[in-house]
């Protein structure tokens, strides 16, 4: 390997079952950290804040010998603007911690929403390791719920290019591609202009620091005559993957949200969200709530 | 909070706990120190064919694995029953048993040489409820049937007088198991003695107790082990019944070295003791005129693989199901049953919990039915200052039961009121609710519960203070200092305190059942005088004031009457100096904790604190979820000791026993624990406790009571919810029978009328 540097075993503490401590790699380029995965395969997995693989390393499950880390490629840094085919967005590199977003001065105006998401994550210490890539990479982070309601894409780098591809398309993947690299997440500008028509709820087991049980997010547009021009809703949760709510969105685009219009929202939203049930709470529960918060939040902006 | 007259005092041991300073015993290392670890059960219910330690003992760094063959005394333990095997011989009843333990060099070889070591089972059927424990071709779990304990109480005639009643309410409550979720999980040091004795540097709330158990397990005479035993990361009943000592006892003779062990969360929640899951029935009949006639109540508590407290936490539910309420006719009858569940045991609250939650949600269900006040309807049942004990024994006269019910009233109806009416956002209901209780202190009648102490003056010139207690948080050390500071008007520096160490300090019984307080105050009281004559002789005799010129002030004694106005007659210090040869000052006291002169029931008590809670929550109806917006207690207990920690007590009660009704439970299904670690059992953090909670001291007795201030450790886990559960009626119109309140539940049973349209 060239670029890589081969880091002492010790640096990082092994599952309690492991025999053998992971090799940890720190490549320095995109090309780099790929040709690494390519090489060990299933053996390795990419690592950011290593938050959330810390979680499974303390639930024994198995921990691959091989870490490639991806701390040290500067591609995956930065906040910023950017022209992507004629239209600005936000670029929020992979790398930036959660509480970095919460700091950035350009995300604080242009995408408060993303703030509203990241408070409910985790606590202080954990959000001040954790990043934007491995909240997205872990596929069940909070951030993706508020992402979606954004029109979020994710720049995802396959070895020889860097694509973008719409985080709603991403997330249908159910074979997810351990291989591609997130460099950075998009967010269109324009998201900005309407920012009071965006809305995020997590209901957790108690008020902080909690998994999710259910967590909603979506913006709605209502034009002058009350009909909703635009809308998108998203759901997540626990064990739950998050999801856009495209048929809902197509039962109340272009109309007014009435008490007809609402039963059938609820209706539509508790088919349509594919939640599971879990040791602690009913597949049953978690759709009621979703439909529940997503009306009430529709019922401020559109009633 | 309301206790006039006294200043804010910082505990001692406080900065160096929030600075990080103080050495926890599992933060000790020793030369040469080995890391132990304990094999626990694969399965709940097993019968073990073979235990092959071959492999593990080959693995480089390995210095010891032992099985029961290498117990040398008794290989059982347990404080009342000692039913649970030190290491399994052949059959396994639950997760948390023992098959081997292994010292090594390092944590990481332990751990390894835990995978090679290698049980054969053959798997028995596992009894996962009492219930089911309880048929009569359930698996029988140990000798004597599943039955751990039996309580009966019976008083008038129950099942006559309830055709008298006009009003009855039949209602089944179901109580969760409750992890105490100390921030220090279990462990320690063991470490051999030159001369074969043994010191063994583990937590626990009772070091003599321990040191006699571990005496039994290791076949060593008591005075040749030392226990020290303080201080902790916080127990609450957790740390009390033995857990890795016996462990590490072993691998430290095994290998002659030092052996540490500190359980990981997920080893602390499989082998800890929890909170008893407790399904009690009451029946409860009131007359026309509102005045309660007669009490039913039945109780299974799920006590698990092991017996510990187990009987005792049973008799204590029995005899606080009628609380602080005179009822005639009244029947209790409780069952303590094995199961392959965790083994329950002694929790803060001891049984008061569960059993006050059913019974107070009777009295709601009763005044609701009959159309009156819930504080009103209490009020005109509650027992009177005179009045005999719950089982009809006699107790120490008071009025606290009143007075906690009209402080509540006072301080809190009306505000509870406005609040209630103030508009709040959309989608959620507002309701506030009430709870009383009363709780003893102590272990109660016929149980061993010796306390003492002893108070010398040092050769440093310090007035040395020993107790057999420990400080598990729960602020010992403050309590000590500041009844000796008052005592003998001298500060803090003047004070040298002496407490969990059985080489050093006097017998006191253990650090429980809301004890310690109550008998450093007791015990201080049989010391004080003879210490303050010996010391005044002495002086006396150093300076020539004669003693009855004397007092004692800070840093020394003074001629009477002009302390702090005047100079020392002689500081301590000098005062230890010139302290001839041969001469000492060591006052010992031995006495019991006090217990009632005629009652019948073992374990009933005679010393009661009380406490009313008043909580107001706010129900989300599109969730279902509860909020706690304030959580007011009024605690009748005697003077307070010191402010802080009083308030600490009641506050970190009220937000423990919030967790308890709202969040807290250690699941379990087949013997096996869902919730094995923080990251699904959930205690509250600092969001979901109310911006402000207030407490409310009655310091005053009834005239003429000897017995000083009774402990604060308990009673304010134990109203609490019941009062959330009637705020959350209040608000809704559910009633709540299980906790911790389902918000699936309460979603599903809301009449949401017109609030929720699209329905
Ligand atoms: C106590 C605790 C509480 C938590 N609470 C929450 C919570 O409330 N909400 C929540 O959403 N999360 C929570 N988490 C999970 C986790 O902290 C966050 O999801 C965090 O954002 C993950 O970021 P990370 O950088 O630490 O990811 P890592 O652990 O480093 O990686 C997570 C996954 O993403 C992959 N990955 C990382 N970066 C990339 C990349 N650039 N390209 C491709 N794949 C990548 C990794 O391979 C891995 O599979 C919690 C974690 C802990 C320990």
């Amino acid at each position: 390997m060239n670029n890589g540097k081969e880091l002492a075993a010790v640096m990082i503490r092994q599952g309690a079952t492991m025999l053998h401590s992971p090799t940890v790699w720190l490549p320095d380029e995109l090309v780099a950290a790929w040709e690494f995965k390519q090489t060990y395969g299933s053996e390795a997995s990419f690592i950011a804040g290593g938050t959330l693989l810390q979680t499974n390393w303390v639930k024994n499950h198995a921990f691959p010998p091989h870490l490639i880390s991806l701390a040290g490629i500067k591609a995956l840094h930065g906040v910023g603007k950017e022209l992507v085919h004629g239209e600005t967005v936000i670029r929020i590199g992979a790398s930036t911690t959660l509480q970095a977003c919460r700091k950035e001065s350009l995300l604080v105006q242009q995408a408060p929403l993303l703030e509203e998401a990241i408070r409910t994550i985790a606590a202080p210490a954990i959000r001040n390791r954790a990043t934007v890539g491995g909240n997205v990479g872990g596929r069940f982070g909070d951030i993706i719920p508020a992402l979606l309601a954004m029109d979020a894409s994710l720049a995802l780098f396959d070895g020889t290019d860097t694509r973008l591809v719409a985080l709603s398309d991403w997330i249908k993947d159910s074979e997810p591609d351990r291989d591609s690299i997130l460099v950075y997440v998009t967010i269109p500008e324009k998201s900005s202009a309407r920012k009071e028509a965006y809305f995020y709820r997590k209901i957790g087991y108690r008020d902080a620091f909690s998994p999710s049980i259910v967590t909603i997010s979506g913006y709605c547009y209502v034009n002058e005559e009350k009909k909703i021009e635009e809308i998108r809703l998203a759901v997540s949760g626990g064990t739950t993957q998050p999801q856009r709510l495209i048929k809902s969105e197509q039962k109340l685009i272009s109309s007014c949200l009435t008490t007809e219009k609402k039963a059938i929202a609820f209706q539509s939203i508790t088919a349509e969200f594919a939640a599971a049930t879990d040791s602690f709470t009913t597949a049953e529960y978690k759709k009621t709530v979703a439909a529940n918060l997503i009306i009430s939040e529709l019922m401020r902006l559109a009633g | 909070m309301n206790i006039p007259g006294q200043k804010k005092k910082i505990r001692p041991d406080g900065p160096d706990k929030v600075t990080g300073n103080l050495k926890y015993l599992t933060d000790l290392t020793f030369p040469n120190m080995l890391y132990g670890k304990i094999v626990r059960s694969a399965l709940p219910h097993a019968e073990i064919l073979s235990i092959s330690t071959d492999e593990a003992v080959k693995l480089p760094g390995v210095q010891a694995v032992v099985t029961y063959q290498d117990v040398p005394g008794f290989n059982g333990f347990g404080i009342i029953f000692p039913d649970q095997p030190v290491l399994c011989k052949n059959r396994v009843r639950y997760l948390g048993d023992a098959l081997a333990a292994v010292a090594a060099d390092t944590e990481e070889i332990a751990e390894q040489a835990l995978q090679l070591i290698k049980v054969d089972y053959k798997p028995l059927p596992v009894v996962d409820c009492p219930e089911d424990a309880l048929r009569p071709n359930a698996p029988r779990l140990h000798p004597d049937g599943n039955i751990l304990h039996h309580a009966h109480y019976q008083k008038g005639e129950v099942d006559q007088s309830f055709q008298d009643c006009s009003v009855i309410v039949e209602e089944t409550y179901e109580l969760p198991r409750q992890m105490h979720a100390y921030m220090e999980t279990e462990g320690g040091v063991i470490v051999p003695e030159p001369n074969g004795k043994l010191t063994v540097y583990v937590g626990t709330q009772h070091g003599f107790k321990d040191r006699f158990q571990l005496a039994r397990i290791l076949n060593m005479p008591e005075t040749d082990i030392r226990v020290v035993s303080s201080p902790m990361g916080g127990s609450f009943g957790g740390k009390d019944e033995l857990n890795i000592q016996p462990y590490g006892a072993l691998l430290a003779l095994a290998t002659n070295r030092p052996v540490k062990i500190h359980q990981s969360r997920q080893e602390s929640v499989r082998a800890g003791l929890k909170r008893h899951p407790m399904k009690i029935t009451m029946k409860t009949g009131v007359d026309k005129q509102g005045n309660l006639r007669a009490h039913k109540v039945k109780i299974i508590a799920d006590t698990g693989a092991y017996a510990t407290l187990g009987p005792a936490v049973l008799d204590f539910a029995v005899e606080h199901a009628p609380g602080p309420y005179m009822i005639p006719h009244i029947e209790i009858e409780g069952f303590s049953v094995f199961t392959n569940n965790g083994v329950a045991g002694e929790f803060r609250g001891f049984g008061g919990n569960q059993i006050t939650f059913a019974l107070e949600g009777q009295m709601d269900r009763l005044a609701e039915k009959l159309q009156i006040d819930p504080i009103e309807f209490r009020q005109k049942n509650l027992r009177k200052a005179n009045d005999p004990g719950p089982l009809g024994q006699r107790i120490a006269p008071t009025n606290g039961a009143l007075e906690v019910l009209q402080a509540i009233k006072q301080s809190h109806s009306e505000e509870a009121l406005v609040w209630k009416a103030a508009p709040t956002e959309k989608w959620k209901k507002r309701g506030t609710g009430i709870a009383v209780t009363m709780h003893g202190g102590g272990l109660g009648v016929d149980r061993v519960d010796p306390a003492g102490g002893r108070l010398s003056f040092s050769k440093e010139g310090k007035i040395e203070v020993a107790f057999g207690f420990e400080e598990c948080g729960q602020g010992l050390l403050g309590v000590i200092e500041a009844l000796v500071m008052k005592e003998f008007a001298c500060e803090a520096s003047d004070i040298r305190m002496v407490i969990g160490d059985t080489a050093l300090v006097p017998v006191s019984g253990s650090s429980t059942a809301s004890r310690a307080t109550s008998m450093v105050w007791h015990a201080l009281e049989r010391m004080k005088d003879s210490f303050r004559t010996q010391l005044f002789e002495l002086t006396q005799l150093v300076t020539g004031i004669s003693a009855d010129q004397l007092e004692m002030g800070p840093g020394g004694i003074w001629r009477r009457g002009e302390a702090t106005t005047s100079t020392l007659c002689v500081s301590f210090s000098e005062l230890a100096e010139k302290m001839p040869n041969g001469r000492s000052i060591h006052v010992h006291t031995s006495f019991n904790f006090p217990t009632s002169p005629d009652a019948t029931v073992g374990g009933s008590h005679f010393l009661y604190a009380f406490a009313a809670v008043m909580a107001h929550v706010e129900v989300d109806l599109l969730t279902g979820k509860v909020k706690v917006c304030a959580l007011d207690q009024a605690v009748a207990a005697g003077p307070v000791v010191t402010p802080l920690g009083y308030r600490g007590q009641i506050e970190g009660g009220g937000v423990m026993a919030l967790g308890y009704t709202l969040m807290e439970e250690a699941k379990m299904e087949e013997g096996i624990y869902l919730t094995d670690n923080f990251d699904s059992y959930w205690i509250p953090t600092i969001c979901d406790v109310p911006y402000q909670m207030n407490v409310e001291a009655i310091e005053k007795l009834i005239e003429g009571d000897p017995f000083g201030p009774r402990g604060v450790g308990e009673i304010g886990t134990v109203a609490v919810a019941p009062a959330i559960a009637r705020a959350i009626y209040d608000a809704t119109g559910c009633w709540v029978k299980k906790l911790p309140v389902s918000p699936e539940f309460l979603l599903k049973s809301i009449s949401l009328g017109e609030m929720k349209p699209w329905m």
